[in-house]
């Protein structure tokens, strides 16, 4: 009963803080958390804002991550061990940079291999001809 | 590249939101804070920059970062975060039904008030409890003292409604860890975390003024000489019991037992009962469910007339028996019923809190045992 409360609130939330233009949220959602692991294993160390820049340059302008979507992943990966933190004083304010653990360089691999698995999977059955 | 005073402005908008969680409130002040300096390269000034990344954000957008990040990180914290909040909204519904209700049965809304007290006294440590589970940014001593605190509140309210020993003591604890540990820490922290300040000030100066209350009400009892009155009162057991000693030892005299000592015993004898039983009955009420006071007056209407009538009988009686006319006086002071009326005699006496009418009636017992020592020397001379 209340879980499907929570569910419920958060489902209304994401409609709010997910801008992604062109391709839809539902889509998108499961992939992000591989996205970032897939970002992170090609740099020493990223931060937030650089991460959606990132992802944006790479999607030719479509996907538009917001802080929103974006923060709570990376604290989850944080709080996994799969991603370490450091933080640095830059331009005078606090910067917290992300960097993948030895633990998530293996996860990544795995995520990054699932993903690929996943989107074959996907093509093959949206091509199919009868 | 933005300047100190900018980024400030920055910080005190995120800080409305109160997020604590972690270091996130670091990183959406860099991510905003690059997002406003791309938008000042593309041309934009601080000001529209700034007021467009907040209009998109939202008034509570930041917050609900927060709490979706900790339901994905721990669905329990999430849980535990809500329900006890909403543990806290049923006591406070059931408060201020009590206080409505009210104006209806007066039994019933105290049920409710205490209920809804129970339920959110309840509430106050769960919250600390679950602050100290949490990775948070809050101060580990907040919450620690903030717990502490709380627990010796409870602890003395708790002693108080049950009147157990050192009740007193406890009390002064508790004020003495909310005003010396509590209040400190938490007003030390507001500014060591940047709390929000109008909000956590406002409700650090109510919790201030009612402790502040509480202690001088506390000092107030002590040194109020009304209240030393009913202290005194309390020790008028202590004087029946005297004068039932000094009229013990006129009856092992009583050699010349005539009917006038025969009926002055007799008469003061069952008045005293009728007080006894009078007072047993108010005192039990006491002891009813939930321990508040249950004490109604009007239900013994009909008991204080009667004993205003036996009063007046029993004076009269007692001047008739007296030759001194100074103890004549006294008896007649100290027993009327008459003055000014005999209604506001009941009033006055009897339709007061459990507590005063129970030491009312003790006083007046210990009246009538003077009075019947007194009567029985005179008797005997």
């Amino acid at each position: 009963m209340y879980n499907k409360n929570v569910i419920y609130n958060i489902a209304l939330y994401n409609y709010e803080v997910y801008s992604i233009t062109m391709i839809s949220k539902e889509l998108l959602k499961g992939s992000i958390k591989s996205i970032v692991l897939k970002i992170l294993t090609q740099h020493e160390r990223m931060y937030g804002y650089e991460l959606t820049q990132k992802v944006e340059e790479l999607s030719n302008g479509t996907i538009k991550l917001t802080f929103g979507a974006l923060y709570p992943i990376l604290h989850k990966l944080e709080d996994d061990d799969l991603v370490e933190t450091e933080s640095e004083i830059v331009n005078n304010r606090n910067r917290i940079y992300y960097k993948l653990s030895n633990k998530g360089r293996k996860s990544a691999l795995e995520k990054i291999e699932e993903l690929k698995v996943f989107t074959s999977i996907i093509q093959k059955i949206i091509e199919h001809k009868a | 590249m933005l300047t100190d005073s900018q980024i400030k402005r920055i910080q005190n908008e995120i800080e409305k939101q109160n997020v604590t969680f972690s270091h996130l409130k670091e990183d959406i002040l860099d991510h905003l804070c690059c997002e406003i300096e791309n938008e000042i390269t593309k041309g934009t000034d601080f000001d529209s920059a700034f007021n467009n990344t907040f209009k998109a954000i939202g008034d509570n957008g930041i917050k609900k970062i927060e709490n979706e990040t900790i339901f994905l990180i721990d669905y329990k914290i999430f849980v535990r975060r809500k329900s006890i909040f909403q543990f806290a909204t049923i006591g406070l519904v059931l408060f201020v039904l009590g206080v409505f209700i009210q104006l209806v049965d007066l039994r019933i809304s105290k049920f409710f008030q205490f209920s809804g007290i129970l339920v959110l006294l309840g509430f106050i440590p769960l919250f600390f409890i679950n602050n100290l589970l949490q990775r948070s940014e809050k101060p580990v001593l907040f919450n620690i003292y903030g717990l502490f605190s709380s627990l010796l509140t409870i602890g003395a309210i708790l002693f108080a409604i049950q009147n157990w020993p050192y009740k007193e003591l406890i009390f002064l604890f508790s004020v003495f860890a909310l005003l010396i540990l509590f209040i400190p820490t938490y007003a030390w922290s507001i500014y060591k975390y940047q709390w929000n300040k109008i909000i956590h000030f406002s409700f650090l100066y109510f919790v201030f003024l009612f402790v502040s209350l509480q202690f001088s009400s506390y000092l107030y009892k002590k040194n109020n000489t009304a209240n030393a009155f009913i202290h005194l009162e309390n020790n008028t057991e202590a004087y029946v019991e005297y004068y039932n000693s000094e009229i013990r030892k006129i009856n092992d005299l009583s050699f010349f037992s005539n009917n006038n000592y025969q009926n002055v015993r007799e008469q003061s004898d069952k008045l005293y009962n009728n007080l006894e039983e009078l007072k047993k009955g108010i005192t039990t009420k006491k002891t009813g469910f939930w321990n508040i006071d249950m004490y109604n007056p009007n239900e013994y209407e009909n008991n204080f007339n009667n004993l205003a009538i036996q009063f007046s009988k029993y004076r009269d009686y007692c001047i008739a028996q007296i030759a001194d006319n100074k103890l004549k006086v006294l008896i007649n002071q100290s027993f009327t019923t008459e003055f000014p009326d005999t209604e506001i005699w009941i009033r006055s006496n009897f339709f007061q809190t459990q507590t005063t009418v129970i030491n009312n009636i003790t006083r007046l017992q210990r009246d009538i045992k003077f009075t019947e020592y007194q009567l029985l020397k005179e008797l005997m001379n």
